[in-house]
Formats: C-alpha cells, sequence, structure tokens
C-alpha cells in the first residue's frame, strides 16, 4: 500500500497529466494534490467534481441500480478529465490529463492500480 | 450538530480535537494550520500548556451549494480544567482524539478514550478520528497494540498514524473527520429537511473572543452547561 503523496507523485508521471488530487466527496477537500497549472486550482475542481460523483450516485439511486461508479471520464476538447471512486469509502482520485499527449487507456489502467493501493 | 452560518451563508463545521496531556493535541492543530496556511490563536497558554483552548479556522470545499467554514478549536488537557474541556467537547460535529503511543502515556490515553465513550458527563457522541500520535518516537507502543482499544468502537470511523511535529496523517485525518460530520448532517438533514438545523447546537464556536468569553461566564456561574446562540 502506498501513502497519498507516493500515489499522487506516480500519477503525475503518467504521460500528459495536468495534475491531480485526492479527495472526499462527502465533503468536496482534498487530502492531497500534485500539479496544476496556473489558473487551474484542484481544490476548487475536486470540490466542483464531488458534487458530479453525489449527483450520479443520487442518479443510480432513483433508478435502483444496484452497482458502484468504477471511473468517469468528461472528454473536453483538450483535455481529458478521469475521476475514480475508491471503494467502499467517499474518497477519489480527481486527475486531469491533456488530450494531445495522454492514452487514455493506460491512463486509466496505470490510475485504477495505484487508487487500488492507496492506504488510508 | 454543524449549521448554516446565516450571514456568510456557509456550511459550518465544528472540529474538535481532544486528548490526554501531552498526546499533540495543540501541535495537532498547529500542524494542520501550517499546512493550510492559516493561523492559530491560543487565548491563554502557560509554560507552553494551553489553558483555554486553540483556535484554527479554515475554508475548504463545499456541500450543500455552499462552502464549509471549518472551525477548529483543541481542549486543554490539564484535570483541573475539565469543565472548559467538557464545555468545548459538547460543540464537536466531529471529534479528532489525539493519542499519545509512547509507552508512558498510552494508558493514560485509553483511559480518556474510555471516558468520552462511556455514560459518564464526558461523552462525545459525534464522530471520531483516532490519531495514533508520536509515531517518530522509538519508545511507542507497537501499532497493532496502540490500534486495538479504538478498532471496534462504533464511534470511531478511521485510525490513523501520525506524527503531528512532522504533519504527517494530519490533514487526512481532518479531513475524514469533516467527512463524517458531513455526512451525519446530511442525514440529519433528510429526517428534518424543513427544520432550521439550529435547534440542536449546544455550543456553537462562532469566534475565540466568544468562546473565550463562554468560558469564562462558565466559571464566572458555576458548572451547569447553558445553552448559547
Amino acid at each position: 500500500m502506498s501513502n497519498i503523496s507516493e500515489v499522487l507523485q506516480q500519477a503525475m508521471e503518467i504521460d500528459g497529466a495536468i495534475g491531480c488530487a485526492l479527495a472526499d466527496y462527502e465533503s468536496g477537500m482534498c487530502l492531497g494534490t500534485e500539479g496544476g497549472r496556473a489558473g487551474f486550482d484542484l481544490e476548487v475542481a475536486a470540490a466542483g467534481n464531488s458534487e458530479v460523483i453525489r449527483s450520479k450516485l443520487k442518479v443510480m439511486q432513483s433508478l435502483n441500480l444496484d452497482d458502484k461508479i468504477e471511473d468517469m471520464l468528461i472528454s473536453l476538447g483538450k483535455e481529458y478529465h478521469l475521476i475514480f471512486p475508491r471503494p467502499g469509502s467517499s474518497l477519489f482520485v480527481y486527475m486531469a490529463f491533456d488530450r494531445k499527449s495522454a492514452n487514455l487507456a493506460l491512463a486509466r489502467h496505470k490510475l485504477r492500480e495505484l487508487a487500488q493501493g492507496l492506504a488510508v | 450538530m454543524a449549521f448554516f452560518d446565516p450571514i456568510t451563508n456557509k456550511l459550518v463545521i465544528q472540529v474538535v480535537y481532544d486528548g490526554a496531556p501531552y498526546s499533540g493535541k495543540t501541535e495537532s492543530v498547529r500542524a494542520l494550520a501550517q499546512l493550510f496556511g492559516r493561523e492559530v490563536e491560543t487565548p491563554e497558554e502557560v509554560d507552553g500548556r494551553t489553558m483555554l483552548f486553540d483556535w484554527m479556522q479554515h475554508e475548504g470545499g463545499e456541500r450543500f451549494g455552499r462552502a464549509i467554514d471549518c472551525r477548529v478549536v483543541s481542549v486543554p488537557g490539564q484535570a483541573d480544567l475539565a469543565e472548559r474541556r467538557r464545555t468545548l467537547l459538547q460543540a464537536a460535529d466531529a471529534l479528532i482524539f489525539v493519542v499519545d503511543t509512547t509507552v508512558d502515556g498510552f494508558e493514560r490515553s485509553v483511559s480518556l478514550f474510555h471516558e468520552i465513550t462511556g455514560d459518564g458527563p464526558d461523552r462525545v457522541d459525534a464522530p471520531m478520528i483516532v490519531q495514533l500520535n508520536k509515531r517518530d518516537r522509538l519508545d511507542t507502543v507497537n501499532s497493532r497494540r496502540a490500534r486495538e482499544p479504538f478498532a471496534q468502537h462504533p464511534s470511531v470511523k478511521h485510525i490513523f498514524l501520525t506524527w503531528a511535529l512532522e504533519r504527517r496523517g494530519i490533514r487526512e485525518s481532518f479531513v475524514l473527520a469533516v467527512s463524517h460530520a458531513v455526512r451525519r448532517f446530511a442525514a440529519e438533514r433528510r429526517t428534518r429537511p424543513h427544520d432550521d438545523m439550529h435547534s440542536t447546537q449546544p455550543v456553537r464556536l462562532l469566534n475565540p473572543q466568544q468562546l473565550t468569553a463562554i468560558l469564562a461566564e462558565l466559571e464566572a456561574f458555576g458548572s451547569d452547561p447553558y445553552p448559547v446562540g
């Protein structure tokens, strides 16, 4: 199992990585962040994406879906944003990639591995 | 219970740090403040010991479309300041219990934990995060033994190994404390959707000056805690 800053640092080694955060969707607060760029506040992004997760969970509940969110992908014009909820907790890994340099399949695979290895 | 501040329109979550003397409560709050770039206010300190409380305020995250305003206090650990401590414990939406895991201090921490989880006057019903502190020291009980007294208690939501002086494990403990407080508030809100959610707050932390006044009044007029706010 890895600690938070190690996992986030490893995540930033994935091709195309812009920034990543480990956050809690109940409160929208971050446990840790790495990377980012000017004008891209990861704390704000994590809080906003917490709302996305809560909304999706609410929809699933309304539809009586007995399932879990494995990951969420939001494709912007220039970026991919990936969200990986951590099973059995309210924590999730949020990560932004540059579309030009990222390999989406590899990034998802690597991030899933890292999220599962988190020791929290 | 957490509440919506009618003036700022923020969700206020009150986090209280408790623990035996010298367990590292003040160090934990100071470490947290450093991590968030905030200031800690300690209204009264004698020989490095907290006499009233340590105070820190941090805004982060959001819920119900509102920013979360975290008001954080640590209690004084001295036995003769038990009344002050008891009053501050009543404010907790979430409690972070700091355990001294050194061989000399561990049993004292366990006893105090039994007091706040028993049926006595110090009982705390808020969700708890346990910080097994001082893990950087050589004279500590092993991790397994350190977890044992806390692991099965239903109020304990998470246990973290911490090194407050090096700021390790501090942020995680705090964020998950806030998380559980928010979760509890959300559940309460579902059952009482039209309530203003203010009525059950026994002690509301507005600012360090107000809190100092509450504690001073409490001591001037006796030990009977009274509703505030």
